[in-house]
């Protein structure tokens, strides 16, 4: 809990929000808050769904950017921008900073990929037992390590979202 | 929460002692923007709530989020208005906190010390500011 807490009060708050930083800065189109609360909701109820909700966002975005008119485009690219930001921010090696990056980093030695033996690697019955155990153990620390992680650092992404979609539109105003 | 070593607790004791003043001057901020409500004659729920989320969070980021959360929210003018003054200062107490401890989990809890400390301050003064304005002074 310590790790977590020290990662959610520090790590995820700052990469959080110069992860949305960037993006609404280069992005014409703000995403609206409609969609920001579903990415919070899944994120929060079902971490592990984060990445197929993300990269079915995308896939609807897209297929409307084919027929959409001209006006309607620059929204939809945002969109489709921002679901493969978030589907990015899901897996390791597609950003330089991701939760999933993170992953690599606290994961037990034993349970690291470059530890566990390829299957080609196991010749005998207790070598393939040993590799089978080690990648449910594996599988099941990662599920763990989501379902704790992911929905800190995506509620601490869209409320900083929230935050500067609010300034753009006070700014706006005035 | 960890529990402070003596010399960080009279450390935090001290810097809240220090910036005392900034922190009454955000507390007479929040009343220019929140008021209270005259007619039932109850402070802001927002206050109320700012002060409930700053006691009670187990992470710094936590009572940011707060205010960031509310600036978020369409509407919410007083919010939009304010927030970014709470905002630098929770920034400030944030930078600050590494200055008051070594250690990283020390530093959460100096900083968890640090926003309570301050809200404490920031709160009366807001409250002083609704008892002169029930006494009528128009100062």
């Amino acid at each position: 809990m310590k790790l977590l807490d020290q990662l959610s009060d520090v790590t995820y708050r700052d990469r959080a929000a110069e992860i949305v930083d960037r993006f609404v800065d280069e992005c014409r189109c703000p995403i609206t808050r409609s969609q920001i609360n579903g990415l919070r909701q899944i994120a929060i109820q079902q971490p592990l769904r984060v990445k197929a909700f993300a990269d079915h966002q995308r896939q609807r975005a897209e297929k409307k950017h084919e027929t959409a008119s001209q006006n309607a485009k620059a929204t939809l690219e945002s969109q489709i921008a921002f679901w493969k930001l978030v589907a990015d921010l899901c897996e390791t090696n597609k950003l330089p900073w991701s939760p999933a990056t993170e992953v690599e980093t606290q994961m037990p030695g034993e349970l690291r990929e470059e530890n566990i033996p390829t299957k080609a690697d196991c010749k005998s019955n207790e070598e393939r037992g040993r590799r089978k155990q080690l990648k449910s153990s594996q599988k099941q620390w990662l599920d763990a390590w989501n379902n704790q992680h992911l929905p800190e650092f995506f509620r601490r992404f869209c409320i900083h979202y929230l935050y500067r979609l609010g300034r753009q539109e006070h700014s706006n105003k005035e | 929460m960890t529990v402070l070593a003596h010399h960080n607790a009279r450390k935090v004791d001290q810097y809240l002692d220090q910036h005392h003043a900034e922190f009454t001057q955000l507390g007479k901020q929040l009343f220019d923007a929140f008021d209270y409500d005259k007619k039932k004659d109850r402070i802001s729920s927002q206050i109320r709530n700012l002060q409930q989320v700053a006691c009670s969070a187990a992470r710094f980021a936590d009572i940011e989020d707060f205010v960031k959360n509310q600036m978020g929210k369409t509407g919410n003018r007083e919010w939009k208005q304010i927030g970014e003054s709470v905002l630098q200062q929770l920034s400030q107490l944030r930078t600050d906190s590494a200055t008051l401890a070594e250690d990283v989990e020390e530093q959460m809890t100096v900083r968890l010390k640090l926003a309570r400390g301050w809200v404490r301050a920031v709160v009366s003064e807001y409250l002083y500011q609704v008892a002169r304005s029930q006494m009528g002074d128009p100062s």
